[in-house]
């Protein structure tokens, strides 16, 4: 039974019909802004009735706790009947639900119409009569604003007996009791008047009216961004005039007082206004759940969840200790923690969690779909022994109190690493599995960022697309105001290299400088809008109830059903989230271990490498910094660190992952870890390269301190990680894991200097019952305060780090192999394709050309070579050919493998090696080769194997005369033609290759020079991105030496601090937000790559100077760390075009 | 029947509601508000003529018995007498 709200005490109106911003593109108002302003108002209840969607009814639930006010949660139909008469678009009707059954009814509703018509989903009105009559009371219906079927009727058709009739309808359908005609009053012309006939319709169909006052805006000023974002949302510009537009600023939250005082002027608009207080009364609907609730799992035959999950760690315990029977004994460490962790599971009721990630880990493995968790749980022996996670959390001293303690409140966090190629294949089993009532994707709210908000501002204001394009490339993705007006100069600039030579040129030159002003104002109050729902990139809810009592679900344009909700609001629907994350790189090594099954026969186990102490070979390798394409490590930045702290051990490599982050540089912490590395490798030279994280000295208090030391020791006494914080709290100042943890929390998200004070009043009256000095619990309290914000959970650099240990294994050991798949599972790391590929020309791996009869789809490996020193080769798939694709290159392999003619034996494969030009057109033709795809393959040098032999400009000349020929109708290309099968029974036994049997008489192709070795590069970088032969700036060196330009492997002679002239390729190009306006570029030449410092005035001419460039020269000092070799720059500048 | 003047007046009004005005030279007294509206257009532009306007309407009934639409724009701060119905 519903509760009924007595009206509160000076609630004389309620706003029953308010759009937020999650209407995406039909409000000037986040829902945070109306609640406030609600409660600013005075307003106890408030409901949110945005169009066709319940996305923000979390967080209006979340805010309106927040700010004490009542919501009522509703929504504004779109509705389609015959009854409505010939209406251009559906009409509008608002429904409030009253209780838990109506809302359910109305999630259907929009499921329902999500599925009919994901584009523009519309409700039937018989659907919506049944679900209001179902006899649950579950809805009042309101008939709408300007936007509903009457007030249209009357507006625009002057329909009046239509509308008489329809009024009619609504009463004997829905119950006149169950809705109200809705009476809005935006002081427009005909206000008054569509008011009045409102009422006399109302009052001869015995229904009642109410008033709202149709909120677009939670201020007067708020219009003209409502406005403007139904500009965006219509594709038109200010300019042109639409229906849905406003007329004036009056649809913002306005108080009781102002509605009183409109609604005042006439003698039924004071019952009116009170009707909303009635309605509002009997609505109840509280969404916010304190608890998350696991989904069911199915469990063997009397079995509980918990002796299930007992029984399968047992099992893990067996088989992840088989090399150390002690750990089965009763009091080993594993066990003790094992039983604790089952305990704490207990407790909380986890042990369905567990056992859903269990299945999802397992179905993963059974699929042979590599994954890998991350995240806090790898701090759990559990998830260790269930499979979920890769690194033994006892061995490297991780603490399960960070993941899980009995007075954390929600669900942990367990995040699965997958294949990205393979990661649809799992969503699909837990979908099948879980069913479609209990699982479904996770959408996101796509709010405005900066870049965004100033691209569809200035587009609505009406400036052209190409100059919104340049707009768009002056400021950063996540800037803000600051940034924005700061570039007011270079926009204007931009708008004064427009046209003005006529004059419609000067007209739309004098608009957009006009209208600078108004897009410098109001792009950035865009910003944290939402402006659209798209799918989260591996979120899935599973559920216990049916997903129909959470919020309605949506299907994606390719079919993916994804639960209305952010990301961040799952938790407080008492859901539970999965993140099932693409990582490219997990399949780079299940590629690469294919690979190296395939070509020898044996696959290593890389799930089982021996991490402590670690492969030398490996860890010379990352100590060296060969770490390109190792996962992680592989950027300029982990260059220069590894280079100063040259990891030995594991936890070394997790020390390593977590520093080199934002929070460790910004906050320091760098410099002292690396002091203390240095203290223990004397041989390592000073550090004279000058970086952004200089400063604090090292600080001999925390390697010192009993306590602290030990806690410490693995981080050379720095605080870099959150579970340092953990075991500081317990050990230090005496709190329990829960309350640490808990404290842990507070701190990072604490803001008022009262909270602060009162948490630094607990800790440090802990350290001193523990027996700690003032001084010392204080000042220990201050570097923990200053450090949460920034701390990385140690069990998720592990994580990283087992797999970063992984891929430098194989890199170590089968670098060809790695190599291949890396660039097979491109994009992926930091660098592009060319790189890595030059990358295995620097580890004298051969690279082997694109071969039509030769390639597979992706990169592959080949035996070259002599008997005698025979070496592994890389191989550049099909699929790297721009316009032919994954799809055609397999296309071409299937053709090759099943083709006419005379079959060769390939390696063990039957394949019909292509013959001739002519017989790849034909072939191929019919399974999609396309023009650009012909002419891409022919460029990229895929055809130069085939015979005749000629050189790739006369093959492009063949490729010419075939083409048409191969386009036309069968009959014409007979004529020019000559059969080239034997029989007509041999034709006819196979039918499929009748597309295939002709031989083209072409003519010789005129003699033509062949390539130069620029044309030829040219050529393939332009195809492919890359080239097979070696780096173009080996063409220019003697040129380059004439000018005094060094190479990179000349810095080797050099001594450090001189002045040295380099030229190369600009590869990478960055300014990271945490660099002081420092820029860093990394230059490619045919002898290796480095790394540039920029100072911030030159780096703020970077990109401008090397945007264009493919050559780029720097002059600058020569710094040097052991085998790293950075500059500092002087001077850059473009020395080639990239033509 | 209207006609449209869209002509500067000179409006005494008390707390924006009007009282009396002087349009070619001579003053006119109202004696009841028949109807307000607001219209606000081009809020993109800057005020002016052609720019952003912020209309408050007024169709008022004189005491000579002129009935007419007044504005004051708010964005410009004028009144303007908009049209004259017969």
């Amino acid at each position: 039974m519903d509760r009924t709200h007595a009206p509160a005490q000076g609630s004389a109106y309620v706003e029953l019909h308010t759009s937020s911003a999650y209407s995406f593109l039909r409000s000037g108002s986040s829902v945070e802004a109306l609640v406030a302003r609600a409660a600013e108002l005075g307003m106890r209840t408030l409901a949110l009735t945005d169009h066709m969607t319940l996305a923000g009814v979390v967080r209006f639930q979340a805010a309106c706790a927040e700010h004490g006010v009542r919501p009522i949660v509703g929504c504004e139909l779109s509705v389609a009947n015959a009854m409505f008469g010939d209406l251009p678009t559906p009409a509008h009707l608002v429904v409030l639900t009253r209780n838990t059954a109506g809302y359910a009814q109305l999630v259907q509703l929009l499921t329902d119409a999500n599925f009919e018509n994901p584009d523009q989903p519309v409700i039937p009105f018989r659907a919506l009569v049944d679900a209001v009559t179902s006899g649950d009371e579950g809805f009042f219906v309101l008939t709408g604003g300007r936007e509903g079927a009457l007030a249209r009727m009357l507006l625009l058709k002057d329909q009046t007996q239509q509308a008489q009739e329809l009024a009619q309808r609504y009463a004997a359908l829905f119950g006149s009791q169950r809705v109200f005609v809705e009476l809005q009053h935006h002081e427009l012309l005909d206000s008054l008047s569509l008011m009045q006939r409102l009422v006399w319709l109302a009052e001869g169909t015995g229904l009642r009216c109410v008033a709202t006052n149709g909120v677009h805006c939670a201020r007067q000023n708020d219009d003209a961004l409502y406005d403007l974002l139904t500009c965006v949302r219509l594709g038109i510009t200010v300019d042109q005039p639409h229906a849905e537009r406003s007329h004036n600023d009056q649809a913002y939250l306005k108080s009781a007082a102002e509605m009183q005082a409109l609604f005042g002027e006439v003698f039924w608009g004071p019952a009116a206004v009170a009707t909303s207080v009635e309605i509002a009364a009997q609505c109840d609907v509280s969404l916010l759940k304190g608890h998350c609730v696991a989904p069911q799992v199915l469990l063997p035959d009397g079995s509980t969840p918990a002796t299930h999950l007992r029984a399968l760690c047992e099992q893990g315990l067996a088989k992840r200790y088989h090399t150390l029977p002690e750990a089965l004994e009763p009091q080993s460490p594993q066990r003790r923690q094992l039983e604790h962790e089952l305990g704490v599971i207990s407790t909380l009721e986890l042990e369905e969690f567990f056992l859903c990630v269990h299945d999802i880990v397992s179905a993963a493995r059974t699929m042979g779909i590599r994954c890998s968790g991350r995240g806090s749980a790898a701090n759990s022996l559990v998830a260790y022994l269930l499979g979920i996670t890769g690194v033994d959390p006892i061995q490297h001293g991780l603490l399960f109190e960070r993941f899980l303690n009995p007075e954390r409140k929600g669900m942990p966090d367990i995040d699965l690493d997958l294949e990205s190629t393979r990661r649809e294949e799992l969503i699909r089993y837990v979908e099948q599995t879980y069913t479609h009532e209990h699982a479904a994707m996770v959408a996101n709210v796509n709010t405005y960022r900066l870049r965004g908000a100033l691209r569809d501002a200035a587009k609505a204001l009406g400036y052209p697309l190409a100059l919104v394009n340049q707009f768009t490339k002056v400021v950063s993705h996540f800037g803000g105001t600051r940034e924005l007006l700061a570039a007011e100069n270079e926009l204007k600039a931009l708008i004064a290299t427009l046209p003005t030579q006529t004059p419609a040129e000067r007209l739309v030159h004098d608009r957009c400088e006009r209208r600078l002003q108004h897009l410098l104002e109001i792009a950035p109050r865009l910003v944290g809008l939402p402006r659209h729902l798209s799918l989260h990139n591996g979120g899935m809810i599973l559920t216990r109830e049916p997903l129909s009592s959470t919020l309605p679900v949506r299907i994606s344009a390719n079919g993916v059903r994804a639960l209305e909700i952010d990301k961040d609001d799952v938790e407080r629907l008492g859901l539970i989230k999965f993140d099932l994350l693409g990582l490219r790189t997990l399949g780079a090594v299940e590629e690469c271990l294919t690979l190296i099954e395939e070509t020898t026969g044996t696959r290593p186990n890389v799930d089982h490498l021996i991490l402590d102490p670690p492969d030398e070979t490996t860890m010379r390798l990352i100590r060296a910094g060969e770490t390109l394409a190792v996962f992680q490590i592989e950027s300029p930045g982990q260059w220069h660190l590894l280079a100063q702290t040259q990891p030995q051990t594991f936890n070394d490599l997790i020390v390593q992952t977590a520093l080199f982050r934002p929070g460790p540089i910004q906050g320091g912490f760098v410099h002292p870890y690396v002091e203390r590395r240095k203290a223990k490798q004397p041989d390592l030279q000073r550090d004279a390269v000058q970086t952004p994280w200089k400063g604090t000295p090292a600080d001999d208090f925390w390697i010192t301190h009993p306590v602290l030391a030990p806690i410490l020791a693995d981080s050379e006494g720095i605080l870099l990680f959150q579970e340092q914080i953990l075991r500081i709290a317990h050990d230090f100042a005496g709190l329990s894991y829960a309350e640490a943890d808990g404290f842990r929390r507070a701190m990072s998200r604490v803001r008022s200097p009262e909270e602060m004070e009162r948490m630094r009043g607990r800790f440090v009256a802990g350290a001193v019952q523990q027996g700690e000095s003032l001084d010392a619990a204080t000042r220990v309290f201050d570097a923990m305060s200053h450090f949460v914000g920034y701390g990385f959970c140690k069990s998720h650099a592990a994580a990283f780090s087992h797999l970063i240990y992984q891929t430098a294994w194989l890199k170590a050991y089968y670098p060809a192999h790695y190599l291949a798949a890396f660039l097979s599972a491109q994009p992926a790391g930091f660098f592009p394709p060319h790189v890595v590929l030059q990358e295995a020309k620097r580890l004298k791996i051969p690279v082997l050309g694109v071969d039509i009869n030769r390639s597979e789809d992706r990169f592959t490996i080949e035996r070259v070579g002599s008997a005698r020193y025979e070496r592994w080769a890389i191989r550049i798939g099909l699929a790297q050919v721009s316009h032919v694709g994954e799809e055609l290159a397999q296309a071409i392999l299937w053709v090759r493998r099943q083709g006419s003619g005379g079959a060769i034996e390939n390696e063990g494969l039957r394949e019909q090696f292509f013959s001739s030009l002519s017989d790849v057109c034909q072939r191929l033709r019919p399974v999609g080769l396309t023009w650009a795809a012909a002419e891409a393959l022919t460029l990229a040098g895929a055809f130069d194997s085939l015979r005749p032999a000629m050189t790739r400009r006369q093959r492009l000349w063949q490729l010419h005369e075939v083409w048409p020929l191969v386009n036309l109708p069968k009959q014409r290309r007979a004529k020019g033609a000559k059969r080239r099968n034997q029989s007509a029974a041999e034709h006819d036994a196979r039918p499929h290759q009748l597309a295939f049997s002709w031989e083209l008489t072409l003519d010789t192709p005129p003699e033509l020079p062949a390539l130069e070795q620029e044309e030829r590069a040219a050529w393939e970088y332009r195809t492919m991105g890359l080239s097979a032969r070696p780096h173009p700036m080996r063409l220019l060196r003697r040129d380059l030496r004439r000018r005094g330009v060094r190479s990179i492997a000349d810095l080797k002679e050099i001594p450090a601090g001189c002045v040295v002239r380099i030229a190369g390729w600009p590869i990478s190009a960055q300014r990271p937000p945490t660099a002081k306006g420092m820029g860093f570029l990394v230059i490619e030449d045919e002898t290796g790559r480095l790394p540039v410092a920029v100072p911030p005035q030159l780096a703020a001419q970077m990109y401008r100077r090397i945007r264009q460039a493919r050559v780029v020269a720097v002059a600058g000092r020569l710094e040097r760390i052991r085998w790293y070799h950075s500059l500092l720059a002087m001077d850059l500048h473009e020395i080639a075009s990239s033509g | 029947m209207a006609h449209q003047y869209l002509q500067p007046i000179q409006m005494t009004h008390q707390a924006g509601q009007p009282l009396r005005f002087i349009w070619r030279e001579c003053e006119y007294t109202v004696a009841e508000i028949l109807l307000c509206w607001r219209l606000r257009d081009r809020w993109w532009e800057a005020p002016g003529p052609g720019g952003a306007s912020d209309r408050h309407y007024y169709r008022m009934r004189c005491l000579d018995g002129l009935l007419c639409d007044v504005y004051y724009d708010a964005a410009s701060d004028v009144w303007v007498l908009d049209r004259v119905h017969d």
